[in-house]
């Protein structure tokens, strides 16, 4: 696997607490990463890490950008902080020149970008306002414009939606499939699964430090499938049992077939097919929120049965 | 150190660029000047002469009182009754009205001055001593004893000390000192309190706007913390050389100005008070005798490290504490050296040398203060060096401190920390 960044090993401890409990991950290039997990799971605790914010105790951290040219590679990473604000005197084009040039831009090159953004987002007239002028929304979009005001390689993204209303939300969402479009490899984490279904494609979970699930999401939510399926059919059922097949029936002509082991889509059809008429058959793929539910409950049973 | 540099730009720019630092950058020369020159400006704009007439029952004092630049006294006959009717009116022939009726010499009293609103200190003072002059001279008189002879015999002694120091002799003076002493002292108080609480509000802004986890991913937090320091000194030390250019600038052109105003007022005070202007002149004279270049150089030494040195404990304590109300408990230890340290100043003032002051100068925490205070007393050049020596080494030791304390504390929101875990954070 071709990955931007890799972690091995890394631990990290606050006082008896273990945020970091000897983390590996691979972070795919041009992938969309979801890294989830509960509040207190340690996502902000590792994200601090990567950012060079915090020291781990142990274990190793590598990047392997595109960019030679960019010695420091903090200055490779664009980040959006969950706890994130601005300085709400001073001007906005003066705060995004400031903050792109600690992160190794030059003036000019800072004065190209932060006209570029700011078109972007049809926003040209902010830029002598001060950010105490601007409402909490519009804030939020100048520190999303600091995390890629300059053009990093890999960007991280703390639960970037808290906060916003729909339309910034949807304004971000399309911003963040444009990025992830044009190579940069992203970095998102969040404890909304919905998100993470609409926009990531590799996904980590995890839980008190650990990691319990990492992989495509797609591979994912297959694994976890529970072979449940969806009917619509004319005629009835003479059981609620039949050749393998558990059958819920929800109201007439609508029903949830489990399949108690596993079966070809044209086994179950023709099985079902020989005793009512279906017109309409639907997979149901579990929400990474149930898989996310289950996989951290059956890691405290697990954790509880140790202790036992 | 790029960034570092970068930090200290932005700090400093913006602070610069601020209003209250433009209004208060001008304001002090301003209020400087007001404080000078009003007393004088007053004398300035005095409405000409006071006119002030004589009713003397005595007999005793014609031709005794002098006019004076801004007195005029005539000898005036009437009834009083009459005569004060006439004050206050348009065309009153004088402003007061002084009555000095039949006295007994022994016990002379029922001197009064009628006026339509209160009298001047000048007034008042010059009309008592003219007064009191001419009655000893008649007791004089009357005991048989020539005031000739008593004045010449009068004595006036002036103890000089002269500081015998490394070979040479300087003429000392305590009044001078002291007032050098006290303000040098006062000042640097005042200069590590108002920059220091900057500091860390500087800090606390920062975290409680929830800004410096982005920051800090860029820049590393001691770094950070150094840029912050070193950009509000910078701010300050602007600050006091505007002052100091605007002050220079402002003595010069008062001086031009008004110096001819403030002899006649040096004079004026003469005849009243009736001090000697050898005195003045002599404070005046020990004030240059003072080592100006060690002096200046010194201050400014000691202005900046001993910012730097409370700056990087007020940057510390800045980022243990998310809200203003919280700062005001933790700066309580910070604020107890730098008070005792004005506490013992007052009494440098009066044992320069003591083992106290000795002491108290020698230590970081005091040092700015109590070092500047001993100053123009006379300071053995060893005892100088090596306050200033560990003034630096106490700065290097805090900023250690201060920037372990930073880099937990800034990313704690919503924490109540205690001593505890700060201990934990610097021992770690």
């Amino acid at each position: 696997m071709d990955a931007i960044l890799s972690l091995e090993k890394l631990h990290k401890e606050y006082e008896k607490v273990v945020a970091v409990h000897s983390i590996d991950l691979k972070v795919p290039r041009g992938s969309v990463f979801g890294l989830l997990g509960p509040n207190g799971a340690g996502k902000t605790s590792m994200i601090r890490i990567i950012t060079n914010i915090t020291l781990p105790d142990s274990g190793k951290l590598s990047f392997h950008f595109q960019n030679s040219k960019i010695s420091d590679p903090m200055n490779n990473i664009g980040y959006l902080p969950e706890e994130r604000g601005l300085y709400p005197e001073m001007k906005i084009g003066e705060q995004l020149k400031f903050f792109a040039q600690m992160k190794g831009l030059s003036a000019a090159k800072a004065h190209e970008n932060i006209q570029y953004w700011l078109k972007r987002f049809e926003i040209e007239d902010w830029a002598n306002k001060k950010a105490q002028e601007l409402s909490k929304g519009m804030q939020q979009l100048i520190q999303f414009i600091v995390s890629v005001i300059h053009d990093p390689e890999l960007l991280i993204f703390d639960e970037p939606f808290s906060g916003l209303d729909p339309i910034n939300t949807e304004r971000l969402k399309k911003e963040i499939v444009e990025l992830s479009k044009s190579g940069k490899t992203i970095i998102f984490s969040t404890h909304q699964m919905s998100q993470v279904e609409e926009i990531c494609n590799e996904i980590a979970l995890i839980n008190k430090g650990r990691f319990i699930l990492e992989g495509e999401l797609k591979e994912i939510k297959n694994r976890f499938k529970k072979n449940l399926f969806e009917i619509k059919y004319h005629g009835s059922f003479p059981n609620s049992e039949i050749n393998g097949f558990e059958i819920t029936i929800k109201e007439e002509g609508h029903a949830i077939v489990k399949s108690l082991k596993e079966c070809s889509y044209s086994n179950l059809l023709k099985t079902l097919s020989d005793y009512v008429e279906i017109y309409s058959f639907t997979e149901i793929l579990p929400s990474l929120n149930e898989i996310f539910i289950e996989q951290v409950t059956l890691a405290k049973a697990k954790k509880e049965e140790e202790h036992e | 150190m790029n960034k570092t540099l970068l930090v200290f730009k932005k700090e400093y720019l913006t602070r610069v660029k601020k209003k209250s630092f433009i209004i208060m950058t001008l304001l002090v020369p301003l209020l400087f000047m007001l404080l000078m020159g009003l007393p004088l400006a007053m004398t300035f704009f005095k409405s000409g002469t006071n006119r002030i007439a004589i009713l003397d029952e005595s007999g005793e004092f014609a031709g005794v009182f002098n006019n004076g630049k801004s007195l005029e006294f005539h000898p005036i006959e009437g009834n009083l009754n009459n005569l004060k009717e006439e004050l206050g009116k348009k065309d009153a022939r004088f402003d007061a009205l002084l009555y000095i009726p039949k006295f007994d010499i022994q016990y002379p009293n029922g001197f009064t001055v009628y006026s339509d609103k209160q009298v001047g200190m000048t007034i008042q003072q010059t009309i008592e001593k003219t007064l009191q002059n001419k009655i000893e001279t008649l007791r004089f008189i009357n005991a048989g004893i020539d005031k000739d002879k008593v004045n010449e015999l009068k004595v006036s002694i002036d103890l000089q000390n002269i500081i015998l120091q490394e070979g040479s002799e300087k003429k000392g003076n305590v009044v001078a000192s002291i007032a050098v002493s006290q303000i040098m002292g006062f000042f640097q108080y005042f200069m590590i309190f108002f920059y220091g609480g900057l500091i860390m509000m500087a800090v606390t802004e920062e975290k409680k706007n929830r800004i410096v986890e982005i920051i800090v991913s860029s820049i590393p937090p001691f770094q950070l913390m150094l840029g912050k320091i070193f950009g509000i000194a910078a701010v300050a030390i602007t600050q006091l050389l505007i002052w100091a250019v605007f002050i220079t600038i402002l003595m010069v052109l008062f001086s031009v100005f008004f110096s001819p105003m403030l002899l006649e007022t040096a004079q004026d005070l003469e005849q009243v008070v009736g001090s000697n202007s050898q005195q003045i002149f002599d404070m005046i004279g020990s004030i240059e005798a003072f080592n100006i270049p060690l002096m200046l150089f010194s201050f400014a030494f000691f202005f900046i490290f001993g910012y730097l040195f409370y700056s990087a404990l007020f940057a510390g304590a800045g980022a243990v504490t998310d809200d203003s109300s919280q700062n005001q408990t933790i700066t309580i230890p910070l604020s107890i050296p730098v008070i005792l340290s004005l506490m013992i100043m007052v009494n440098v003032a009066e044992q320069p040398h003591s083992p106290l002051a000795f002491w108290s100068s020698l230590i970081p925490f005091c040092s700015p203060i109590i070092m500047m205070a001993r100053l123009p007393f006379g300071v053995p050049a060893w005892q100088l060096a090596l306050s200033m020596i560990f003034l630096v080494i106490g700065f290097v030791i805090n900023t250690w401190i201060a920037g372990k304390i930073y880099r937990i504390g800034i990313l704690l929101y919503g924490k109540k920390i205690n001593w505890n875990d700060i201990r934990k954070w610097v021992f770690k």
